[in-house]
């Protein structure tokens, strides 16, 4: 049965998201990013960010569920090094978490940051999404 | 500020638990992104106003805070600026508020990000 939670990635500016926390500073208003969403202040950016080789890596941690990030990096014909650097920046921008197992915290096991099997993009005029299911 | 009960097992501790105002992250770009947190917490000898404040940048590429504000004692609002070499030095922000503290905050990361 897969599942079908869906991470959102919004796009709010610079500019627009010091109005929002400064106006909930002042106003002693709550203030807090919706669960499950990631926001980048640009579409651009999120563009240079999510690289085809980074789709590629989270949709085999969604259906594989690799043991470690050798192994990842294995099944993506990859250079080492390279997908450890693209799976840092998907924890740090929380598409994905990296657990640390083993006596001496040598193996990282990448995992995505919960279980969702879509991104959904939403972009301020359109919407599309990226969906992580294998294909047939 | 609401309790929370906590079963450890053999017995139920009630304690006053935290409560996020502020909890906000923003992905400037591929390298970056700032966090900001305030915190409702008991108020204490580290938080006389029962405030918990942290605005950080991180630096995703190296994954360590490059810059960092927080609020406890005995400095009151502070800022890290020789971050991530050096942990201890910060700069005290003499007289400034939780909104003044992230106007401080907010334009030095305009400057290093160059927004």
């Amino acid at each position: 049965m897969k599942k079908n939670k869906v991470l959102t990635v919004k796009f709010q500016s610079w500019e627009d998201f010091k109005g929002k926390v400064t106006k909930a500073f002042k106003e002693q208003k709550k203030s807090v990013t919706p669960s499950a969403t990631v926001v980048f202040s640009s579409v651009t950016e999120f563009q240079k960010f999510m690289t085809e080789q980074k789709l590629v890596i989270l949709i085999f941690i969604a259906n594989r569920k690799p043991p470690s990030i050798y192994q990842l990096a294995q099944w993506v014909d990859r250079d080492l090094a390279n997908v450890q650097r693209d799976c840092v920046a998907l924890a740090a921008h929380g598409f994905i978490k990296i657990t640390e197992t083993g006596n001496n915290k040598k193996s990282k096991i990448p995992r995505l940051a919960f279980d969702y099997m879509k991104i959904i993009v939403q972009m301020p005029s359109v919407i599309y999404s990226h969906d992580l299911h294998e294909a047939a | 500020m609401f309790t929370k009960h906590i079963y450890s097992g053999r017995f139920v501790f009630r304690v006053k638990a935290t409560e996020y105002l502020i909890n906000e992250k923003f992905e400037i770009n591929a390298r970056y992104y700032v966090s900001l947190t305030a915190l409702r917490v008991a108020k204490s000898s580290k938080f006389p106003a029962g405030i918990k404040v942290k605005y950080v940048l991180i630096d995703a590429e190296g994954e360590f805070a490059r810059l960092l504000v927080d609020n406890h004692q005995p400095f009151g609002f502070h800022i890290h600026t020789q971050l991530p070499e050096d942990h201890s030095i910060r700069e005290v922000l003499h007289g400034v508020d939780y909104n003044e503290a992230l106007q401080i905050f907010l334009k030095e990361v305009e400057r290093i990000v160059g927004l």
